[in-house]
Protein backbone atom coordinates (compact mmCIF):
# COMPACT_ATOMS: atom_id res chain seq x y z
CA UNK A 1 0.00 0.00 0.00
CA UNK A 2 1.31 3.24 -0.71
CA UNK A 3 -0.09 6.84 0.01
CA UNK A 4 0.26 10.26 -2.74
CA UNK A 5 -0.33 13.38 -2.25
CA UNK A 6 -1.31 15.49 -5.20
CA UNK A 7 -1.88 19.38 -5.06
CA UNK A 8 -3.93 19.53 -8.11
CA UNK A 9 -5.73 17.90 -11.11
CA UNK A 10 -2.91 17.87 -13.00
CA UNK A 11 -0.33 16.08 -10.44
CA UNK A 12 -3.40 13.56 -10.11
CA UNK A 13 -3.50 13.07 -13.51
CA UNK A 14 0.35 12.50 -14.16
CA UNK A 15 -0.07 9.86 -11.26
CA UNK A 16 -2.38 7.89 -13.19
CA UNK A 17 -0.68 8.44 -16.22
CA UNK A 18 2.48 6.40 -14.44
CA UNK A 19 -0.08 3.77 -13.20
CA UNK A 20 -0.80 3.24 -16.75
CA UNK A 21 2.49 1.73 -17.29
CA UNK A 22 1.92 -1.06 -15.08
CA UNK A 23 -1.73 -2.12 -16.99
CA UNK A 24 -0.05 -2.40 -20.68
CA UNK A 25 -2.12 -6.13 -20.58
CA UNK A 26 -5.52 -5.45 -19.34
CA UNK A 27 -6.11 -5.24 -15.32
CA UNK A 28 -8.63 -3.80 -12.97
CA UNK A 29 -8.71 -0.46 -10.66
CA UNK A 30 -11.48 0.06 -8.49
CA UNK A 31 -12.01 2.98 -7.07
CA UNK A 32 -13.26 4.45 -3.63
CA UNK A 33 -14.24 7.98 -2.40
CA UNK A 34 -17.08 10.82 -2.86
CA UNK A 35 -17.77 13.26 -5.39
CA UNK A 36 -15.75 15.48 -6.52
CA UNK A 37 -12.35 13.72 -5.47
CA UNK A 38 -10.98 13.64 -8.55
CA UNK A 39 -11.80 9.90 -9.89
CA UNK A 40 -12.56 11.36 -13.57
CA UNK A 41 -9.39 13.01 -13.41
CA UNK A 42 -7.53 10.24 -12.72
CA UNK A 43 -9.13 7.91 -15.05
CA UNK A 44 -8.60 11.33 -18.20
CA UNK A 45 -4.60 10.40 -16.85
CA UNK A 46 -5.04 6.82 -17.26
CA UNK A 47 -6.70 7.37 -20.42
CA UNK A 48 -3.96 9.13 -21.56
CA UNK A 49 -0.96 6.70 -20.49
CA UNK A 50 -2.84 4.15 -22.31
CA UNK A 51 -2.92 5.81 -25.76
CA UNK A 52 -6.54 6.08 -25.76
CA UNK A 53 -7.93 8.92 -28.26
CA UNK A 54 -11.71 8.96 -26.70
CA UNK A 55 -12.29 12.14 -24.87
CA UNK A 56 -13.02 11.00 -20.74
CA UNK A 57 -16.23 11.46 -19.33
CA UNK A 58 -18.12 10.76 -15.85
CA UNK A 59 -19.66 7.56 -16.87
CA UNK A 60 -22.30 8.55 -14.18
CA UNK A 61 -25.63 7.95 -16.58
CA UNK A 62 -23.97 5.84 -18.99
CA UNK A 63 -22.89 3.29 -16.61
CA UNK A 64 -20.03 2.61 -18.72
CA UNK A 65 -17.71 4.68 -21.36
CA UNK A 66 -14.93 2.88 -23.64
CA UNK A 67 -12.49 5.06 -24.95
CA UNK A 68 -11.01 3.60 -27.71
CA UNK A 69 -6.93 3.33 -28.30
CA UNK A 70 -3.89 1.45 -28.13
CA UNK A 71 -5.70 -0.31 -25.45
CA UNK A 72 -8.89 -0.11 -24.65
CA UNK A 73 -10.26 1.51 -21.41
CA UNK A 74 -13.97 0.85 -20.15
CA UNK A 75 -14.68 3.12 -17.53
CA UNK A 76 -17.62 2.09 -15.01
CA UNK A 77 -19.16 3.81 -12.12
CA UNK A 78 -21.03 1.64 -10.33
CA UNK A 79 -23.22 4.41 -8.31
CA UNK A 80 -25.97 2.30 -9.60
CA UNK A 81 -25.24 -1.17 -9.78
CA UNK A 82 -25.03 -3.35 -6.73
CA UNK A 83 -26.17 -7.18 -7.70
CA UNK A 84 -24.34 -9.58 -10.00
CA UNK A 85 -27.09 -10.04 -12.56
CA UNK A 86 -26.27 -5.93 -13.26
CA UNK A 87 -22.99 -6.28 -13.44
CA UNK A 88 -23.06 -8.68 -16.02
CA UNK A 89 -25.48 -7.47 -17.56
CA UNK A 90 -23.60 -3.91 -17.94
CA UNK A 91 -21.09 -6.03 -19.78
CA UNK A 92 -18.21 -6.25 -17.08
CA UNK A 93 -17.26 -9.65 -17.19
CA UNK A 94 -16.77 -9.34 -21.06
CA UNK A 95 -14.54 -5.75 -20.61
CA UNK A 96 -12.57 -7.83 -18.01
CA UNK A 97 -12.08 -10.85 -20.53
CA UNK A 98 -11.24 -8.52 -23.44
CA UNK A 99 -8.13 -7.58 -21.77
CA UNK A 100 -9.07 -4.38 -21.40
CA UNK A 101 -8.50 -1.67 -18.59
CA UNK A 102 -11.41 -1.83 -16.52
CA UNK A 103 -11.91 1.01 -14.14
CA UNK A 104 -15.05 0.88 -11.72
CA UNK A 105 -15.89 3.97 -9.45
CA UNK A 106 -17.97 3.55 -6.53
CA UNK A 107 -16.12 -0.37 -6.51
CA UNK A 108 -17.77 -0.31 -2.49
CA UNK A 109 -21.43 -1.50 -4.13
CA UNK A 110 -19.51 -4.09 -6.09
CA UNK A 111 -16.69 -5.14 -3.82
CA UNK A 112 -18.01 -8.97 -3.10
CA UNK A 113 -17.95 -9.72 -6.50
CA UNK A 114 -14.67 -8.75 -7.40
CA UNK A 115 -12.10 -11.45 -7.90
CA UNK A 116 -8.37 -10.90 -7.12
CA UNK A 117 -5.62 -9.40 -7.99
CA UNK A 118 -6.87 -6.10 -8.67
CA UNK A 119 -5.42 -2.53 -7.85
CA UNK A 120 -7.18 -0.61 -4.90
CA UNK A 121 -7.55 3.13 -5.34
CA UNK A 122 -9.01 5.66 -2.63
CA UNK A 123 -8.83 9.37 -2.99
CA UNK A 124 -9.46 11.66 -0.24
CA UNK A 125 -10.01 15.31 -0.42
CA UNK A 126 -7.26 17.14 1.92
CA UNK A 127 -8.55 20.59 0.04
CA UNK A 128 -9.61 22.03 -2.32
CA UNK A 129 -7.02 20.86 -4.53
CA UNK A 130 -5.31 19.06 -2.54
CA UNK A 131 -5.68 15.06 -2.46
CA UNK A 132 -4.41 11.76 -0.93
CA UNK A 133 -4.57 8.59 -2.77
CA UNK A 134 -3.99 5.03 -1.15
CA UNK A 135 -3.42 2.81 -3.61
CA UNK A 136 -3.10 -0.95 -3.40
CA UNK A 137 -2.13 -3.43 -5.25
CA UNK A 138 0.40 -2.04 -7.42
CA UNK A 139 3.89 -1.02 -7.80
CA UNK A 140 5.35 1.77 -6.30
CA UNK A 141 4.81 4.98 -8.26
CA UNK A 142 7.40 7.74 -8.51
CA UNK A 143 5.84 10.93 -7.14
CA UNK A 144 4.39 12.87 -9.39
CA UNK A 145 7.17 13.50 -11.75
CA UNK A 146 6.18 15.59 -14.06
CA UNK A 147 4.91 17.93 -11.49
CA UNK A 148 7.84 19.53 -10.61
CA UNK A 149 8.45 20.75 -13.81
CA UNK A 150 5.01 22.17 -14.17
CA UNK A 151 5.65 24.45 -11.01
CA UNK A 152 8.72 25.48 -12.68
CA UNK A 153 7.33 26.20 -16.30
CA UNK B 1 -34.20 -33.19 -50.03
CA UNK B 2 -30.72 -32.29 -47.59
CA UNK B 3 -31.70 -30.44 -44.75
CA UNK B 4 -29.28 -27.57 -43.76
CA UNK B 5 -28.75 -26.43 -40.20
CA UNK B 6 -26.42 -23.47 -39.60
CA UNK B 7 -24.45 -22.52 -36.75
CA UNK B 8 -23.28 -19.55 -35.08
CA UNK B 9 -21.05 -19.90 -31.82
CA UNK B 10 -20.43 -16.77 -30.18
CA UNK B 11 -21.32 -17.50 -26.84
CA UNK B 12 -17.45 -17.48 -24.64
CA UNK B 13 -14.61 -15.79 -26.35
CA UNK B 14 -13.87 -17.92 -29.49
CA UNK B 15 -16.58 -17.09 -32.40
CA UNK B 16 -17.54 -20.09 -34.98
CA UNK B 17 -19.98 -20.88 -37.55
CA UNK B 18 -20.63 -24.40 -39.01
CA UNK B 19 -22.84 -25.60 -41.78
CA UNK B 20 -24.67 -29.31 -41.50
CA UNK B 21 -26.05 -30.82 -44.27
CA UNK B 22 -28.39 -33.33 -42.59
CA UNK B 23 -26.19 -35.19 -39.74
CA UNK B 24 -22.67 -34.12 -41.94
CA UNK B 25 -20.73 -31.59 -41.21
CA UNK B 26 -19.46 -29.52 -44.04
CA UNK B 27 -17.98 -26.10 -43.24
CA UNK B 28 -17.11 -24.83 -39.71
CA UNK B 29 -14.80 -22.22 -38.49
CA UNK B 30 -13.41 -21.62 -35.11
CA UNK B 31 -12.05 -17.81 -34.45
CA UNK B 32 -10.10 -16.92 -30.97
CA UNK B 33 -7.89 -13.73 -31.27
CA UNK B 34 -9.18 -11.85 -29.30
CA UNK B 35 -11.27 -9.60 -31.32
CA UNK B 36 -15.24 -8.68 -30.69
CA UNK B 37 -17.75 -11.18 -32.61
CA UNK B 38 -19.40 -7.98 -33.54
CA UNK B 39 -17.07 -7.28 -35.84
CA UNK B 40 -15.86 -11.19 -36.73
CA UNK B 41 -19.17 -12.99 -37.20
CA UNK B 42 -21.15 -11.55 -39.89
CA UNK B 43 -17.67 -11.53 -42.33
CA UNK B 44 -17.05 -15.20 -40.99
CA UNK B 45 -20.48 -16.30 -42.23
CA UNK B 46 -20.37 -14.67 -45.28
CA UNK B 47 -17.30 -16.73 -45.70
CA UNK B 48 -18.64 -19.69 -44.40
CA UNK B 49 -21.55 -19.72 -47.23
CA UNK B 50 -19.12 -18.41 -49.69
CA UNK B 51 -17.03 -21.81 -49.60
CA UNK B 52 -19.94 -23.74 -49.04
CA UNK B 53 -21.65 -22.11 -52.07
CA UNK B 54 -24.56 -22.16 -49.93
CA UNK B 55 -27.69 -19.10 -50.58
CA UNK B 56 -28.96 -17.96 -47.13
CA UNK B 57 -32.36 -19.42 -48.24
CA UNK B 58 -30.98 -22.63 -48.63
CA UNK B 59 -30.66 -22.84 -44.85
CA UNK B 60 -34.10 -24.60 -43.15
CA UNK B 61 -32.72 -24.26 -39.87
CA UNK B 62 -30.45 -21.59 -37.71
CA UNK B 63 -28.54 -22.61 -34.46
CA UNK B 64 -27.52 -20.17 -32.47
CA UNK B 65 -25.94 -20.90 -28.72
CA UNK B 66 -28.52 -19.91 -25.72
CA UNK B 67 -26.54 -19.71 -22.76
CA UNK B 68 -24.88 -19.52 -20.31
CA UNK B 69 -22.19 -17.39 -21.59
CA UNK B 70 -20.85 -13.63 -22.27
CA UNK B 71 -23.98 -11.39 -22.17
CA UNK B 72 -22.16 -9.02 -25.34
CA UNK B 73 -21.47 -12.94 -26.45
CA UNK B 74 -25.04 -13.94 -26.42
CA UNK B 75 -27.07 -11.24 -27.67
CA UNK B 76 -24.93 -10.81 -30.43
CA UNK B 77 -25.10 -14.44 -31.43
CA UNK B 78 -29.12 -13.78 -30.98
CA UNK B 79 -29.38 -10.67 -32.52
CA UNK B 80 -27.69 -12.20 -35.82
CA UNK B 81 -29.76 -15.62 -35.78
CA UNK B 82 -32.86 -14.05 -35.48
CA UNK B 83 -32.35 -11.54 -38.54
CA UNK B 84 -31.19 -14.41 -40.75
CA UNK B 85 -34.34 -16.10 -40.17
CA UNK B 86 -36.43 -13.27 -40.53
CA UNK B 87 -36.61 -13.01 -44.09
CA UNK B 88 -37.85 -16.55 -45.19
CA UNK B 89 -39.19 -17.35 -41.47
CA UNK B 90 -36.54 -19.55 -40.89
CA UNK B 91 -36.58 -21.73 -38.17
CA UNK B 92 -34.52 -21.11 -35.49
CA UNK B 93 -33.18 -22.34 -32.25
CA UNK B 94 -31.05 -21.87 -29.13
CA UNK B 95 -29.49 -24.58 -27.51
CA UNK B 96 -27.69 -25.06 -23.80
CA UNK B 97 -23.90 -23.90 -24.38
CA UNK B 98 -23.07 -26.84 -22.22
CA UNK B 99 -24.84 -29.20 -23.97
CA UNK B 100 -23.40 -27.74 -27.43
CA UNK B 101 -19.80 -28.11 -25.59
CA UNK B 102 -20.78 -31.67 -24.41
CA UNK B 103 -21.58 -32.41 -28.31
CA UNK B 104 -18.05 -30.44 -29.63
CA UNK B 105 -15.94 -33.54 -27.59
CA UNK B 106 -15.31 -37.14 -28.16
CA UNK B 107 -15.73 -39.13 -25.09
CA UNK B 108 -16.58 -42.63 -25.20
CA UNK B 109 -19.66 -44.84 -24.56
CA UNK B 110 -20.82 -45.44 -21.14
CA UNK B 111 -18.48 -42.73 -19.71
CA UNK B 112 -19.53 -39.02 -18.27
CA UNK B 113 -18.97 -36.03 -19.79
CA UNK B 114 -18.72 -32.19 -17.54
CA UNK B 115 -19.11 -29.36 -19.61
CA UNK B 116 -18.07 -26.64 -17.52
CA UNK B 117 -17.45 -22.62 -18.12
CA UNK B 118 -15.75 -20.71 -16.10
CA UNK B 119 -17.73 -18.21 -13.89
CA UNK B 120 -15.48 -16.32 -11.79
CA UNK B 121 -14.74 -16.82 -7.98
CA UNK B 122 -14.59 -21.05 -8.09
CA UNK B 123 -17.66 -20.70 -9.56
CA UNK B 124 -18.79 -23.00 -13.05
CA UNK B 125 -21.83 -23.26 -14.99
CA UNK B 126 -21.83 -26.83 -15.67
CA UNK B 127 -24.17 -29.77 -17.05
CA UNK B 128 -23.07 -33.71 -17.02
CA UNK B 129 -24.37 -35.97 -19.65
CA UNK B 130 -23.50 -39.63 -20.11
CA UNK B 131 -22.63 -40.91 -23.25
CA UNK B 132 -24.60 -43.85 -24.38
CA UNK B 133 -25.64 -45.82 -27.59
CA UNK B 134 -28.67 -42.70 -28.49
CA UNK B 135 -26.69 -40.19 -28.22
CA UNK B 136 -25.69 -37.71 -24.81
CA UNK B 137 -27.95 -38.56 -21.93
CA UNK B 138 -28.14 -35.49 -19.78
CA UNK B 139 -28.02 -35.99 -16.11
CA UNK B 140 -28.54 -32.53 -14.42
CA UNK B 141 -29.83 -29.23 -15.64
CA UNK B 142 -27.31 -26.35 -16.87
CA UNK B 143 -26.29 -24.97 -12.74
CA UNK B 144 -24.20 -22.10 -11.73
CA UNK B 145 -22.40 -22.93 -8.62
CA UNK B 146 -19.32 -24.91 -6.90
CA UNK B 147 -17.69 -27.30 -9.72
CA UNK B 148 -17.97 -29.89 -5.59
CA UNK B 149 -21.90 -29.60 -5.88
CA UNK B 150 -21.08 -32.32 -8.59
CA UNK B 151 -18.92 -34.66 -6.31
CA UNK B 152 -21.56 -37.24 -5.18
CA UNK B 153 -23.76 -37.53 -8.49
CA UNK B 154 -20.56 -38.16 -9.70
CA UNK B 155 -19.75 -40.58 -7.24
CA UNK B 156 -22.84 -42.57 -7.75
CA UNK B 157 -23.00 -42.90 -11.39
CA UNK B 158 -19.42 -45.09 -11.05
CA UNK B 159 -18.27 -43.95 -14.52
CA UNK B 160 -15.16 -42.41 -15.79
CA UNK B 161 -15.95 -38.45 -16.11
CA UNK B 162 -14.16 -36.46 -18.55
CA UNK B 163 -14.09 -32.31 -18.19
CA UNK B 164 -14.18 -30.03 -20.92
CA UNK B 165 -14.56 -26.28 -21.63
CA UNK B 166 -12.99 -23.54 -19.56
CA UNK B 167 -13.63 -24.42 -16.15
CA UNK B 168 -12.20 -27.92 -16.77
CA UNK B 169 -9.06 -26.84 -14.61
CA UNK B 170 -11.13 -25.51 -12.16
CA UNK B 171 -13.80 -28.46 -11.56
CA UNK B 172 -10.52 -30.52 -11.74
CA UNK B 173 -8.99 -29.50 -8.61
CA UNK B 174 -12.22 -29.19 -6.65
CA UNK B 175 -13.03 -32.70 -6.96
CA UNK B 176 -12.23 -35.62 -4.93
CA UNK B 177 -9.97 -37.75 -6.16
CA UNK B 178 -11.82 -40.79 -6.08
CA UNK B 179 -13.24 -40.52 -9.22
CA UNK B 180 -11.66 -41.52 -12.36
CA UNK B 181 -11.24 -38.08 -13.54
CA UNK B 182 -9.52 -36.82 -17.02
CA UNK B 183 -9.42 -32.82 -18.36
CA UNK B 184 -9.18 -33.16 -22.07
CA UNK B 185 -6.57 -31.62 -23.71
CA UNK B 186 -6.97 -27.57 -24.26
CA UNK B 187 -7.26 -27.53 -27.97
CA UNK B 188 -9.81 -30.64 -27.83
CA UNK B 189 -12.07 -29.31 -24.77
CA UNK B 190 -13.30 -26.03 -26.50
CA UNK B 191 -16.91 -25.44 -27.34
CA UNK B 192 -17.54 -25.42 -31.16
CA UNK B 193 -19.84 -24.23 -33.84
CA UNK B 194 -20.16 -27.70 -35.00
CA UNK B 195 -21.81 -28.97 -31.42
CA UNK B 196 -24.30 -25.90 -31.04
CA UNK B 197 -25.39 -27.29 -35.24
CA UNK B 198 -25.27 -30.94 -33.23
CA UNK B 199 -27.18 -30.05 -30.33
CA UNK B 200 -29.47 -28.19 -32.77
CA UNK B 201 -30.64 -31.44 -34.63
CA UNK B 202 -31.13 -33.13 -31.53
CA UNK B 203 -33.46 -30.21 -29.87
CA UNK B 204 -35.14 -30.25 -33.25
CA UNK B 205 -35.84 -33.86 -33.12
CA UNK B 206 -37.07 -33.18 -29.50
CA UNK B 207 -39.83 -30.91 -31.14
CA UNK B 208 -38.52 -28.09 -29.18
CA UNK B 209 -40.02 -24.65 -30.12
CA UNK B 210 -38.21 -23.00 -33.70
CA UNK B 211 -39.68 -19.99 -33.77
CA UNK B 212 -37.05 -17.05 -34.16
CA UNK B 213 -39.51 -14.68 -31.94
CA UNK B 214 -39.23 -16.86 -29.15
CA UNK B 215 -35.34 -17.05 -29.11
CA UNK B 216 -33.92 -15.60 -25.78
CA UNK B 217 -31.22 -15.86 -24.60
CA UNK B 218 -30.24 -18.10 -20.55
CA UNK B 219 -27.97 -15.38 -19.28
CA UNK B 220 -27.18 -16.02 -15.85
CA UNK B 221 -28.44 -18.60 -13.87
CA UNK B 222 -27.07 -17.60 -9.92
CA UNK B 223 -27.39 -20.43 -7.41
CA UNK B 224 -29.27 -20.39 -4.22
CA UNK B 225 -26.81 -19.71 -2.50
CA UNK B 226 -26.26 -16.14 -4.10
CA UNK B 227 -29.51 -15.13 -4.49
CA UNK B 228 -30.00 -15.51 -0.45
CA UNK B 229 -26.68 -13.81 -0.59
CA UNK B 230 -28.35 -11.10 -2.50
CA UNK B 231 -31.57 -10.82 -0.64
CA UNK B 232 -30.27 -10.86 2.58
CA UNK B 233 -27.64 -7.65 1.69
CA UNK B 234 -30.63 -6.35 -0.12
CA UNK B 235 -32.22 -6.64 3.47
CA UNK B 236 -29.84 -5.26 5.08
CA UNK B 237 -29.62 -1.99 2.98
CA UNK B 238 -33.13 -0.71 3.87
CA UNK B 239 -33.55 -2.17 7.33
Amino acid sequence: MAVYITHSKEETMALARQLSKQLQNGGLIAFTGGLGAGKTAFCTGLAEGLGCTDEVQSPTFSIVNVYRGKITFAHFDMYRISTEEDLYAASFYDYLDSGAVVAAEWSENIAQFLEEPYIKINIEVLGENDRKLTIEGAAPLEETPDAAQNGLA
Amino acid sequence: MSEMTLAVDSAGKAAGIAILRDEALIYESYLDAGLTHSETLLPMLKSALAAAGIAPAEINLYAVSAGPGSFTGLRIGMALAKGLALPNHTPCIGVSTLEALALSVFVPQGSIVVAAEDARRGEVYYAAFEQTAEGLHRLCSDTAGKPCEMQEMLENAKKSVFIVGDGAEVCYNNLEKNLTLTVLPAHLRKGRASGVAFAARVACARGENTDAALLAPEYLKLCQAQRERQEKLKGSETT
